[in-house]
This record gives structure tokens, C-alpha cells and sequence, in this order.
């Protein structure tokens, strides 16, 4: 499912003494099957951006197409794009209520009003699909871990089934392995078929699941490139207050010791073959 | 760092169990021997779950041993007539800025522990400008905590603890919810504060990178210390960082990958200088 943002400008509280202009001439296009990074610092205008995709807000100016058809405020086209364009808000755990699990996975699909066993596999595919096991499934989900409730919101919102999902800050406070762990599940998700949009302050998380980045800054598209492209302007990001991914810090610092090593290194096995490359390189010249 | 006194906290043997003794007991800290000296910046990092938060607030007596001894500035926890000066002795500043910030503007924020404490105006206005001055919050002292960005408000939090001129102040998660740029204020101003004034700091999180700004790391895993020494010793080969759920800092991976090819650089590097000099050297032996 493609979704696009034509010109949008976002204003809010118009003709109030609060008015604020969120979104200036936004133009932004997602393709089917994408995994797209939007960074920006605070304000910048990231959360405005996501909830017009699915039609939790609506453009003051320009337009937002999804598969090619403009949304607009119809009630019956709206909750269909809601069901296929899913939302997990950030510290999404808080919103669980269910006395167990397996209640709030089961709490979308049952308003969708499906069959008893439809709603049992999708219960049971969302929480393999977040590598949720099945015995947490009658938990409550209050006695888990970080972690865990974090995936259990997920799987509530995959449970709809929906072609795209919108991740706003999915990583923040889990700890090493959670976040691991997650991040490998989102991958499969992507692979999987399902497109995806993440809003993320962790540059480690978009270095390892993102394929393009949008940068925001005070409502404008700041950059729009390839992870790579975009890690690569060094400056330009930190002009932002926007960081890199660590290993890509430590590139730089190769770089500026008089190493010639090449900057678009994102991971740390990325940035181990560029060390050992370098220094296997110095060998063979002098030999 | 002064070592020769006794310690600013001393657990010994401490253990605490939620629910005790009833169905579904959840043995939190198991046993723990610990010493922080006053001036001293220490990091606490573990995965969720491993304890480290009941750790944290068994420091200032939000929580009481078990089993067990707490001792703060000669004061035991399990003395319901000191807790209030321990209280005051060891500060807290936890993970969400919204749930603990309780006033209309900035200054009554740092205002409201003094006045609990019956701290007279006139000495109460100086305590506040002195203390929005070093935290470098003075400019938006008349406004809303509420509207200010993530690391202002937790450096909102740390003015209120500081006004109340404690010798430790814990971190509890406290940079988990910022921005980047929010993570890199908190950890400047406690860095300073532990530098200039000599207040102990206890940070605990889950940033690698942040541990490694600390004098000391602990290790906290099934509510027991895994490991605690200098960052090199401990994010060197000490222990395997994965099996409790944490990763080694990223110039370590690097420095243990290079390592394993084959290459000489020390396993355990933790410094970003380090690692480039070490690749420098490599690279200009012929």
C-alpha cells in the first residue's frame, strides 16, 4: 500500500492566538513494502506528520493520497483506512487494559466483528509475529516485563491486520536485549510484505531497519535520501541537533586521525570490515 | 573522591522481597554488599527486570531492607525516625518527567521541597536562584515545567533534589524517555555536579555509552551485582554482557571484532581515542 503527502500544511488552532503552523508544504511519498525512518527533533513536526496517514488529522492545505485515492472525511473510508493503516502510539503499554493478554490482542478484531476462530488466529499469528509465547497468552498483561507489554500492544495493533504500520518511537526504554528482539521481529514484519513508517530518536534503530530517512525540522522536509545518503551529512545533521549512528561517530574519528575510511558505515560489523579492510589494505602496499 | 571515611551508603546483605511471605513472593534484591563513597559517579546497568530500580530506591528508604542493612550517612533505612534525613541525604530523580513535577512554574518546582521543609522565605529565595543558576535553568524560571522539552524538565527535577543540598542524587532510568539532545544535558549537568560540588551520583540506565561516563560500573543482574569495577575492567572480557541481557559499548565491539581477525588491538578498549590510536599504530607498522 503506497501512501503520499502532497504539499501539506498543517496548522493548528487556526485564527487563535495559540495558531501554530506544524507542517509547511510537506511532500513525502511511500512506497509499497517501504520501511521509512522519519527523524526531526522535538517539534519538529513527526507526530503531526504520521497521524495524517491515517486520517487522524487532515491537511489545512495540499492532500494525502493512499493507493492513490485522496482521504477525505467520509466515516465509512476513514475506518476502513484506519484498519489498514495501523497506528502504535509511543509507550503504547499504557493503553492495555484487558485482564489478560490474550484479551487485548483480541480487542480490535472482536469490534471488527469477526468469527470466534478468526479472531483466535489472529490473536495467535499477531503474538508469534512480536515473538510473544503462548503461555504469557492468559497473563495478565500487567505482571510482564518492559519489554514484553511493548510487544503486546504491537500485536493488538497487527491484529487488524492492516497493510502498513506506524511505529512512533517503538525502541524507547527497553532495554539491550528487548530492543534486539523487536527490532529483528519489525524486520521480519517488512520483509514479510507489510510497509512500514517509523518515528525513532535511536539512530541505531534506523541504521538497522530503515531503508530511507526523512529529516524534519520546524515542519519542512530537511533531507530525503537513502539511510546512507543521509548519515553521511554529517553536519548537517548535527546543525539539526540530530545525532549518527555510534559506529558512524567512530568513522569520523578515523577520518579525522588521517584515515581513510569510508563514512557510510552503520553497523558494527559494517564498521569492523571497514577497520580490518583498512589495515589489511596497508599490508598488501607494502609488501 | 574521599574513600578514607565510612561510605556515603553501605548496603549490607540487603535483600528486598515484594509480597513476602505471601503466594507469588518476587525476590528483588537478593543479598547485595555495596559501597558508594561520597563524590563518587557510578553506574548502575542491568536489563528489565534484574532488580536495579528496587536497588535504587532502597538507597534513599522509599523502600526498606528485608533482609538485611541499609546504611546512608550513618543512618540505618530500617530507622523510621531518619528517613526524612535520608531523604534529604540521597535524592531521586526517576523515568518520566511528567509524573514527577507537580507545580505551575519552575521556580515552585524547586521551591516545594523547601517549603515542606519550613525553609524561610528570604533563604528559601536564595536556595532557588543559587541552584536555577548552576543547573542553568534561570531563564525559564516563570515558566510551566509542563511546556518545557524532556532534559529541562528532568533538569527541572535534579534543581528540585539539589535545593535540598543532598550528597547523592540517584538517576533512576532518568535519561530513558529524552532525546537525544535531552540525554546529553542531564548527563553534562550531573557530570558537573559531581565534579564541582562533590555530590555522588548514581546513574542508572541501559545506554552503554552513558555507563561509560561513570567512575564505576556495577553490573545488576536477578538482583544480584554481577560485576562492578572501572568501565574497561567490566565492558573488557569480565563478563558476558549478552547473557544479562546488555551489549558491550560500541568501541569495544569494534575493538573485540578486529581482535578476533587477528589484528593486536586490546579486547578491552572502552575510549573512542583509544581504539583510533590503536588502528593508527597498526597502520603504521610496516
Amino acid at each position: 500500500m503506497s501512501i503520499a503527502l502532497e504539499n501539506v500544511t498543517y496548522v493548528y488552532a487556526p485564527g487563535t492566538p495559540w495558531e501554530h503552523r506544524a507542517l509547511s508544504d510537506v511532500s513525502i511519498g511511500v512506497e509499497d513494502g517501504d520501511f521509512l525512518g522519519i527523524v526531526g527533533p522535538t517539534g519538529s513536526g513527526k507526530s503531526t506528520l504520521v497521524q495524517h496517514m491515517n486520517g487522524l488529522l487532515f491537511p489545512s492545505e495540499g492532500r494525502v493520497l493512499v493507493d492513490g485515492v485522496e482521504v477525505g472525511k467520509d466515516r465509512k473510508a476513514l475506518r476502513d483506512l484506519r484498519r489498514k493503516v495501523g497506528m502504535v502510539f509511543q509507550y503504547p503499554e499504557h493503553q492495555l487494559f484487558e485482564e489478560t493478554v490474550w484479551a487485548d490482542i483480541a480487542f480490535g478484531p472482536k469490534n471488527l466483528e469477526l468469527d470466534d476462530d478468526d479472531i483466535a488466529d489472529r490473536v495467535a499469528w499477531a503474538a508469534g509475529a512480536v515473538g510473544l509465547d503462548e503461555e504469557i497468552l492468559e497473563r495478565s498483561p500487567f505482571e510482564l516485563s518492559g519489554g514484553q507489554m511493548r510487544r503486546v500492544a504491537i500485536a493488538g495493533v497487527l491484529a487488524m491486520k492492516g497493510d502498513v504500520l506506524i511505529l512512533d518511537e517503538p525502541t524507547s526504554g527497553l532495554d539491550p536485549r528487548g530492543r534486539a528482539s523487536l527490532v529483528g521481529r519489525l524486520r521480519e514484519l517488512n520483509r514479510a510484505g507489510m510497509t512500514m513508517i517509523m518515528v525513532s530518536h535511536s539512530m541505531e534503530d534506523m541504521a538497522q531497519l530503515v531503508n530511507r530517512i526523512v529529516v524534519l525540522s520546524e515542519g519542512a522536509v530537511a533531507m530525503d535520501g537513502s539511510k546512507r545518503d543521509v548519515f553521511s551529512r554529517l553536519e548537517d545533521l548535527s546543525s539539526l541537533s540530530l545525532d549518527v549512528p555510534r559506529v558512524t561517530h567512530v568513522m569520523l574519528a578515523m577520518r579525522r586521525a588521517g584515515l581513510s575510511v569510508p563514512l557510510d558505515v552503520l553497523t558494527v560489523d559494517e564498521g569492523i570490515d571497514a577497520l580490518a579492510q583498512l589495515l589489511r589494505g596497508k599490508d598488501s602496499a607494502s609488501q | 573522591m574521599n574513600t578514607a571515611g565510612p561510605p556515603l551508603i553501605e548496603f549490607r546483605g540487603a535483600s528486598y522481597t515484594y509480597r513476602r511471605g505471601e503466594e507469588g513472593e518476587i525476590p528483588a534484591v537478593r543479598g547485595v554488599d555495596l559501597r558508594i563513597e561520597r563524590g563518587e559517579f557510578i553506574a548502575v546497568v542491568g536489563s528489565n527486570g534484574s532488580g536495579k530500580s528496587t536497588l535504587a530506591k532502597m538507597m534513599n528508604a522509599l523502600l526498606v531492607p528485608t533482609e538485611g542493612e541499609v546504611i546512608v550517612d550513618g543512618k540505618s533505612a530500617a530507622d523510621d525516625d531518619k528517613v526524612w534525613d535520608i531523604r534529604r541525604t540521597v535524592g531521586m530523580v526517576f523515568q518520566n518527567p511528567d509524573n514527577q513535577l507537580v507545580s505551575t512554574t519552575v521556580e515552585e518546582e524547586v521551591a516545594f521541597g523547601l517549603e515542606n521543609l519550613g525553609v524561610p522565605t528570604e533563604e528559601m529565595h536564595e536556595a532557588i536562584d543559587r541552584v536555577l543558576a548552576e543547573i542553568g535553568l534561570g531563564e525559564v524560571r516563570h515558566r510551566e515545567p509542563h511546556n518545557l522539552s524532556g532534559g529541562q524538565k528532568q533538569r527541572v527535577a535534579i534543581a528540585a533534589v539539589l535545593a535540598m543540598q543532598p550528597e547523592c542524587i540517584v538517576m533512576d532510568e532518568a535519561t530513558s524517555m529524552l532525546d537525544p539532545r535531552g540525554r546529553i544535558d542531564v548527563m553534562d549537568t550531573v557530570k558537573h555536579l559531581c565534579r564541582e560540588h562533590n555530590l555522588a551520583v548514581v546513574f542508572i540506565t541501559h545506554f552503554m555509552e552513558e555507563a561509560l561516563e561513570a567512575d564505576r560500573v556495577v553490573v545488576f543482574s536477578e538482583g544480584t551485582i554481577v560485576a562492578d569495577g572501572t568501565s574497561s575492567s567490566v565492558f573488557g572480557d569480565g563478563i558476558d554482557l549478552n547473557a544479562v541481557g546488555l551489549d558491550v559499548p560500541v568501541v569495544t565491539a569494534l575493538a573485540r571484532g578486529l581482535n578476533e581477525r587477528g589484528y593486536a588491538v586490546d579486547r578491552t578498549i572502552t575510549g573512542l581515542d583509544d581504539l583510533v590510536e590503536a588502528v593508527c599504530q597498526l597502520r603504521s607498522k610496516t
